[in-house]
């Protein structure tokens, strides 16, 4: 189901009564609400990180492999760090190329079906202009024209490919560097 | 499609975890006699960018096909019922323009619709290519930059398959200069004591 612009404006309105997180792990959690991919981050860059290398165990036994073929241990670990973050840019290009869920779209209606709601919505004894009310309206029916165009939906999953690909060109530029032998 | 979503979009996400992306990867590493390790990996990478490759031209179509039903599709159709409207169009125009014969009714609704907006099904297609010019261009720097990733893992791959042969030749070649120099000091040693 596509989410009413009731409960889109109510969800709002209860979200700046909040807070915000209370406790240490809460404050930690939020802290990374904005990290999308981390492919960005500078431990990236700087040395290989131990969590990370968690998720991809089998990187481990490459720097073994390298260094039985001749790879010194220095240029080994820049190699693995490489491949690790080409494998992380492609994991971020699968989870990026989705369909937008419906619950992340406004319900579909024209400009004076919004307006005429906007008028029904709310306090009475709230002091809303009719130039404010207009205001939201345009902005709201924008989002309801955008969330409502099936080509551009489709063109989101190929944006958020192409967000990605200065990162993409980085790692396997990098990757083709570090796996040159070198004596 | 998940059946969570109401827009039928023509492809699912996670293609990771799609049978169809583990067979193209499994075709590619056999191709390469089933490497292990690094090689393996760098496969494995070579594999997603022509998997990649395929979904965006795939996908490039669908957009141009979307984008021609949005065409058809009246200004004045607004709610879930244009929706199904504009993803009917979808599948029509899209067996349509494949070339598969369509139902009489499929048929009848296509052609009413691209009547009333004055067109047949190349001059919408055209003017579908034309609106979306900025969209495809997009898209053909993402094919554009697989290609690229390509070949820059096959440049790794052949680095670390080679890697101990130009190791054991660069050593040589040391050996060698080394020699020379060995050489030239012992030759010219003997001259000092000549002279």
């Amino acid at each position: 189901m596509k989410i009413s612009v009731e409960k889109l404006v109510a969800n709002r309105a209860n979200a700046q009564k909040s807070s915000g997180p209370q406790t240490k792990a809460g404050k930690l959690r939020s802290a990374k609400n904005a990290l999308k991919h981390g492919l960005g981050a500078q431990s990236l860059n700087s040395s290989v990180n131990p969590t990370l290398l968690s998720h991809f165990p089998e990187l481990e036994s490459y720097q073994q492999e390298l260094i039985s073929l001749g790879y010194s241990d220095a240029q080994s670990q820049e190699m693995v760090e490489a491949l690790l973050t080409a494998r992380q840019v492609t994991e971020a290009k699968h989870s990026a190329y989705t369909d937008r869920l419906n619950d992340e779209r406004l319900a579909d209606m024209t400009l004076e079906g919004m307006t005429s709601l906007l008028r029904e919505f709310g306090d009475p004894a709230a002091t809303v202009t009719p130039t404010e009310r207009a205001r939201v309206a345009a902005l709201l029916f924008k989002q309801v024209q955008k969330d409502n165009n099936l080509s551009g939906l489709l063109f989101e999953k190929f944006e958020a490919h192409r967000k990605l690909m200065r990162y993409e060109q980085r790692a396997f530029n990098q990757l083709c560097k570090k796996s040159q032998v070198k004596k | 499609m998940a059946d969570h979503k109401e827009i039928n979009l023509p492809q699912s996400a996670s293609y990771s975890n799609l049978p169809e992306y583990q067979d193209h990867v499994n075709q590619i590493l056999s191709s390469y006699d089933l490497p292990e390790g690094v090689l393996g990996e760098l496969v494995r990478q070579m594999a997603d960018a022509m998997w990649w490759v395929k979904i965006y031209q795939k996908d490039k179509d669908h957009l141009i096909v979307m984008k021609m039903a949005m065409l058809v599709k009246s200004r004045s159709d607004v709610g879930m019922d244009a929706e199904e409207k504009a993803l009917r169009f979808f599948d029509c125009l899209l067996h349509a323009w494949s070339g598969q014969e369509l139902e009489p009714e499929d048929q009848a609704f296509l052609d009413s619709a691209m009547r009333s907006k004055g067109h047949n099904l190349a001059s919408l297609r055209a003017d579908a290519v034309r609106r979306s010019v900025k969209e495809l261009e997009v898209i053909d720097r993402l094919i554009e930059r697989q290609f690229k990733n390509m070949r820059l893992l096959m440049q790794s791959y052949e680095s670390v398959r080679f890697a101990p042969q130009l190791l054991k030749k660069m050593d040589l070649q040391i050996k060698q200069l080394e020699q020379g120099i060995e050489k030239n000091i012992e030759d010219q040693r003997r001259e000092v004591s000549r002279q």
